[in-house]
């Protein structure tokens, strides 16, 4: 009886196991059988209404960089501030140096300018009142600490040799010098040179003082570390010249964009398979630094843009998107944020354009905006599927 | 059970569905509730798929439970399905093929031919289909797919009784539950796409009762009919629409739509079977399901038509004798039926379907239990009328197993 059966079983097994061939789908069965046309895939260009790009720019606190930053970058002119705590002393300073140790140069886009040797003086005065970003102050030849003149192709430390008559009045016990620091410009360079700021971990290379000094007949010396610095663009928006019709983001003095896209042609069920916001960058109007485009971000704004009002970065921002750069293109895929818009999850406020790392150099890049040639505006490519009919 | 054979026939063939798991594919599967079946049973389907009225001692009846009497010892059974289709259309052919479990049955007599219990679970229809196309978009391949699985079933828990002699009656309570899932995938080669899906799970439950009668007017003749009433099944949609990136999946949109009444037909049928001097069977059937009259919140539903179905077998009967040899103890059955189904094609025409069927009892453990396997040759759909033709060839197997616990009684 088993041997029987069994025959009769491994026939059936085998039937099962191998069948009778591959499976094969009925011609047109997908479309006319499942219904199932409307799950498509489609693709889409969105650009932005003209003039929708609303903008808004402020100078950055930069006193936690790690930079200092001196001279003529473009249309950047940039000085330094530099604070020293306990300034005030009762010995008579005999003479002093600030120190300031390069770490890097900068030049504009030219790379000419590298042929020759550039050089350029600078002016360091002792302020006479509270240092305000926003209003930096004039230079004061009273107040005139001392003059060096810096080169392009230098990468020695800077000395500047100070005023002792002006050195002993800043830091006489009393003076009305002693808690506002230092300042430093250039007026006639054509780079810019980059020193290490208080932020470095090597106490060696952050800006100092060395005073020399007697004490009864004997000479002696001391070293003053600053504690507080800072760079500050000496130009403000107006004077950069900016083409208005274009989209801006920069460090130092920061550019904050709101663009916005209408969503409305989609429905809330669609998929979003694919969404790239393409920016295109002009050239001319871009000053970089070697971070500059990695440090493009894009964030889903989550508040609503008012004209005049800093978005709150932790409140107003929601899911960042860093940048991919290729030639002259920065991209964003920016999926995961278009489909929780066109599904309502979150309210489109637009998006928000900045660079991150703002307060550590100086920058700026150009983009195109929606006044500029169609090719070059600002756009989203979308591909998106069109949800099936969701019924048996 | 000490039955070792039973055991391991049932492993292999799990087993063997479980790494050969391709869907049906039936043009006439992909309906709401997916294709329709009536019974598991293999000894059934070889006799043309009849069973109100047959008395056979190895067949857990469970649709007209009165032949449950006819129950002799405890039985456990199995029953397992494989099938092949070819479809045609005027586009072209195709090809699917399918196998799973089919059913589960138990009975225990209580009283030997007085009074027998009974469960089973079976599928009552099957919703397994999968469509797959390729195609790109700005260069970018992609393919698009439907994936559509899960059927309605049923638990039943029922009652053979039999008051008089020859008179047998029955009653099952019958628990109807399904998971209907249908996925739309969007799916690209390139990892800089997010793959999206739309998943609609359909959950049903429900329950309704069986009533049946057997009676034995002369030696060899039974009559039966059988009722299934109406009822409602309660159906609720969940959505849930992801995208996946890499391998990290998220939910884009997910809600519930309200629980909707469907009304369900009433199901009955009437039969006969006559044994002819202990060796030969014939069988006769014919239910009916009037599909036209479901509703879904009383708004009758389009697209339904009433299903029937007939059909006729014969069997020779197995030798009792113990002396006899083996194939002398093997039960032959041929079948012929015509049905039609419970849709109407998108034209609005009914589809019919037909076939003959052809089935083996091999019995096992000294005619304790027995295997039994049933072919159907089918096919579904006019290219005349309707838009697709499948043949079909089905394959059926039934494992019983039995044993006698508290066995009181006579036995028939």
């Amino acid at each position: 009886m088993r041997k029987i059966s069994l025959f009769f079983i491994s026939i059936l097994l085998m039937l099962v196991v191998f069948g009778c061939g591959k499976n094969k789908p009925l011609p047109g069965s997908y479309e006319r059988i499942i219904g199932n046309v409307e799950g498509a895939v489609a693709d889409t260009v969105l650009t932005l209404e003209t003039g929708s790009e609303k903008s808004y720019s402020k100078f950055v606190e930069t006193t936690d960089a790690l930079d200092l930053i001196i001279g003529k970058y473009e249309q950047y002119r940039s000085g330094i501030f530099l604070n020293f705590s306990d300034v005030s002393d009762s010995v008579q300073i005999d003479s002093a140096q600030l120190i300031l140790t390069i770490k890097d140069r900068t030049a504009p886009g030219d790379t000419t300018v590298w042929n020759i040797s550039h050089e350029a003086t600078v002016n360091l005065f002792l302020a006479d009142t509270t240092w305000d970003k926003l209003n930096p102050p004039q230079p004061d030849q009273g107040l005139l600490l001392g003059t060096t003149t810096i080169y392009s192709d230098s990468l020695d430390t800077l000395v500047i040799n100070l005023k002792t008559d002006l050195v002993n009045q800043w830091m006489e016990q009393g003076s009305p010098y002693n808690n506002y620091g230092i300042w430093m410009k250039s007026s006639d360079a054509e780079f810019m040179q980059i020193y290490y700021s208080v932020d470095y971990v090597d106490a060696n290379v952050i800006p100092q003082i060395n005073l020399y000094f007697h004490e009864d007949t004997t000479k002696t010396s001391k070293i003053k570390y600053a504690y507080e610095d800072n760079f500050i663009l000496l130009n403000d928006e107006q004077e950069l010249n900016l083409d208005p019709d274009l989209i801006y983001v920069g460090k130092g003095l920061a550019f904050y964009n709101n663009l916005k896209f209408d969503f409305s042609l989609f429905d809330t069920t669609i998929h979003i398979n694919r969404a790239i916001l393409e920016l295109t960058i002009n050239q001319d109007y871009s000053i970089r630094d070697l971070a500059g485009l990695s440090d493009v971000y894009l964030f889903r704004q989550s508040v609503e843009w008012i004209d005049g009002s800093e978005i709150d970065p932790v409140e107003g921002l929601g899911t960042s998107y860093p940048a991919t750069v290729t030639d002259s293109l920065v991209t964003f895929s920016i999926a995961p944020s278009l489909q929780s818009l066109t599904t309502n999850t979150y309210e489109n406020y637009g998006f928000f354009l900045k660079l991150i790392n703002e307060e550590q150099s100086i920058s700026r890049i150009a983009f195109y905006s929606s006044k500029s040639d169609p090719e070059l505006q600002p756009k989203i490519k979308i591909y998106y599927s069109t949800p099936a009919k969701q019924e048996f | 059970m000490k039955n070792k054979f039973l055991v391991f026939i049932l492993t292999i063939l799990t087993n063997t569905i479980l790494i050969n798991l391709a869907q049906a594919q039936s043009y006439y599967g992909t309906g709401e509730f997916g294709f329709r079946s009536y019974t598991s049973d293999s000894h059934s389907i070889g006799m043309g798929e009849t069973f109100i009225a047959v008395a056979d001692g190895f067949q857990i009846n469970m649709i007209n439970p009165a032949g449950l009497i006819f129950t002799p010892v405890t039985r456990l059974s199995g029953d397992f399905i494989h099938e092949a289709i070819w479809s045609e259309s005027q586009d072209g052919t195709g090809f699917a093929k399918y196998s799973n479990l089919n059913g589960l049955s138990f009975a225990m007599p209580v009283k030997t031919g007085k009074l027998v219990t009974a469960f089973s679970i079976n599928p009552i229809s099957q919703f397994d289909y999968s469509y797959e196309i390729d195609s790109e978009i700005d260069g970018y391949g992609y393919s698009k797919k439907t994936i559509a699985q899960g059927g309605l079933n049923k638990i039943s828990a029922g009652i053979g009784f039999s008051p008089l002699k020859r008179i047998s009656i029955g009653a099952a309570f019958n628990y109807y539950f399904a998971k209907l899932e249908k996925t739309w995938e969007i799916d690209f080669v390139s990892d800089i796409f997010w793959d999206t899906s739309d998943k609609l799970t359909r959950k049903m439950w429900g329950y309704n009762f069986s009533t049946g009668m057997i009676i034995n007017p002369m030696p060899g003749l039974f009559l039966g009919g059988f009722y299934s009433n109406d009822f409602s099944l309660n159906s609720q949609d969940h959505v849930k629409n992801n995208v996946k990136f890499g391998s990290m999946t998220a939910l884009i949109q997910g809600y519930d739509y309200d629980i909707l009444k469907i009304q369900m037909p009433e199901l009955w049928g009437i039969g006969l079977s006559y044994i002819y001097k202990n060796k030969y069977r014939i069988s006769s059937d014919y239910y009916k399901e009037p599909w036209s009259k479901i509703k879904v919140n009383d708004i009758l539903l389009e697209g339904y038509n009433n299903s029937s179905h007939f059909g006729t077998g014969f069997e020779i009967l197995p030798n009792p004798n113990s002396l006899a040899k083996y194939y002398q103890k093997m039960s032959y059955r041929i079948g012929y039926y015509n049905r039609f189904l419970n849709y109407l094609d998108v034209n609005g025409n009914s589809i019919s379907e037909h076939g003959f069927t052809f089935g083996l009892g091999l019995p096992y453990y000294n005619t304790l239990g027995r295997i039994d396997i049933a072919f159907k040759y089918g096919f579904r759909g006019d290219l005349s009328k309707n838009p697709v033709k499948e043949s079909i060839f089905q394959m059926f197997i039934s494992i019983t197993g039995g044993e006698k616990w508290f066995v009181r009684g006579e036995q028939r």
